[in-house]
């Protein structure tokens, strides 16, 4: 009897999940670079008492894992010669004091020593693992669609573009950053695709997740009621049954 | 409930970006005024269950984990140093820079402040200054009885004096570059003030490799672009109100649970 309550619950533990992820989406449907995620489920049947209890009746709702939705987000022109974008596959290198991190926004700037710098100080590395080195007075920056760093037509260091084997493994740390386990399976991307001058936009699509949205507080609301029923089914048993 | 909070920090970032596209708006037509532009960062994520972690005795791991994000973050505010559009103006002490390089201000604090805002006159004294009556470094005074101002690209002011044939040179406009300029620290009044971000300033003269030229009857326009900022203020109301019903939805999916008894 209680089944029918438990199960109910346990779907609306994910579905307030699912909600949370959803929101976190829509908040940062203007990051740059940000990738869109989702909840996703599993049926976790009860374990059985005995063996020859019978195949389950009963199967509980549990959120597996969350999956990464690393598609290609739209590349917007700003017009800066720092702000590079990434097309298809690959992830720029930052150097941060908690170790090496990857990120998909390139919007770049040059810090107080003269390296290219993430808005917070993080150095970008290039392809040997060096900070990019930009001298001021050397004239403006040109960015190859390989990442090659040029200025006054001389060629410089190279971006540094890494993909990698295992993108499940990447775990999320703020600031549009991933860190990544050795397991991922890091590859150095030899011939990245740039684009100088733009950014990459979110990917979260506004009308999808508005969509899911409205789905999940719709399925949470129709679970609340079956939940409300269950209990009225009890309350009419205790009430008839104990009539004398 | 986090959606809620979650959708918070979404208006109050979308918020801000809307505050940062109507400075913009309003500084169309100052000086040399450069754009800015919000940035933002997904916030920290709560790991539910760790990416690489056991599931079962057998030594199978989970492929992914499950994280939540928290939100949204709103970064830096990011000053974009394009060259702006050189007006002119005709007047003879309005100098614009093309290229790079600032005008080193000195401050009535006695400290220095740059800028790019080329709109100088005279003072009582003869003495070249910004429009607040600040002078101009390294401080240049034009004498009374001069006819013709000129200032070439490399900022030698010039005069001719009254009674004199031969043009006589007033002094040199000088300039500085710093490693990180979006890292200026802004105090208002176009004037801009050296950070810990911005790196030291290297001054040299105009014309010089890696310097600006001088243009004299001109000033920087702001390089504000106003389609641009209409666009960027869509997006950011039209996100302010999808996060508005994130709100809404998780706050009805509470009233559901709230009102089961």
């Amino acid at each position: 009897m209680d089944n029918a309550m438990l199960v109910g619950l346990s779907r609306q533990l994910t579905l307030r999940r699912a909600m949370d992820v959803s929101a976190n989406n829509i908040a940062n449907a203007q990051t740059a670079g940000f990738k869109a995620e989702r909840v996703m489920l599993e049926s976790n049947p009860t374990s059985r008492a005995r063996n020859t209890d019978g195949p389950d009746r009963v199967a509980f709702v549990d959120e597996w894992a969350m999956g990464r939705d690393f598609q290609q987000g739209a590349l917007e022109r700003t017009g800066r010669p720092l702000d590079v974008a990434l097309q298809g596959e690959g992830f720029f290198t930052l150097q941060t004091e908690v170790g090496d991190r990857y990120t998909r926004d390139g919007r770049f700037t040059v810090n107080q020593d003269g390296e290219l710098a993430a808005s917070d100080g993080a150095r970008v590395l290039d392809d040997l693992g060096q900070p990019v080195r930009i001298d001021p007075n050397a004239g403006p920056v040109v960015i190859s669609d390989t990442g090659v760093v040029s200025q006054d037509g001389l060629p410089g260091q190279r971006l540094g573009v890494v993909r990698f084997e295992q993108l499940g493994r990447l775990e999320k740390v703020g600031d549009n950053r991933f860190s990544a386990p050795e397991e991922a399976g890091q590859v150095f991307e030899n011939l990245p695709q740039i684009v100088q001058g733009h950014s990459e936009t979110s990917n979260v699509r506004a009308v999808a997740e508005i969509t899911r949205m409205m789905e999940v507080s719709r399925s949470y609301a129709s679970v609340t009621k079956m939940i409300r029923d269950t209990d009225e089914l009890s309350r009419k048993a205790i009430e008839r049954l104990g009539r004398p | 409930m986090r959606a809620l909070s979650t959708a918070a920090t979404g208006m109050e970032a979308q918020q801000m970006a809307v505050e940062v596209i109507s400075h913009n708006l309003a500084n169309m037509n100052t000086t040399a005024f450069k754009r800015q532009r919000a940035e933002f960062q997904d916030l920290l994520y709560q790991t539910i269950s760790q990416p690489g972690a056991n599931s079962s005795d057998q030594g199978t791991i989970q492929p992914t984990g499950v994280q939540i994000g928290l939100g949204v973050n709103a970064g830096s505010v990011y000053r974009i140093t394009e060259q702006g559009s050189l007006t002119q103006t005709g007047n003879p002490y309005d100098v614009g820079i093309a290229g790079q390089g600032y005008f080193r201000i000195q401050l009535p604090n006695g400290g220095d402040a740059y800028t790019r805002a080329g709109n100088f006159s005279l003072s009582p004294e003869g003495q070249v200054v910004t429009a607040d009556g600040y002078t101009v470094l390294p401080g240049i005074a034009v004498p009374q009885n001069a006819r013709q101002v000129a200032i070439d690209q490399t900022g030698t002011m010039q005069a001719i004096l009254d009674g004199e044939p031969e043009p006589v040179n007033l002094g040199q406009l000088e300039l500085v570059v710093f490693p990180n300029e979006a890292g200026l620290e802004q105090i208002g009044d176009n004037l801009l003030l050296e950070s810990a971000a911005s790196g030291a300033p290297a001054a040299g003269i105009p014309g010089q490799e890696g310097f600006g030229i001088i243009r004299q009857g001109f000033v920087e326009a702001s390089n504000v672009d106003a389609v641009t900022e209409i666009t960027a203020l869509i997006q950011a109301q039209r996100a302010y109100e999808m996060n508005a019903r994130v709100i809404t939805a998780a706050d009805e999916m509470l009233a559901a649970s709230a009102n089961l008894r």
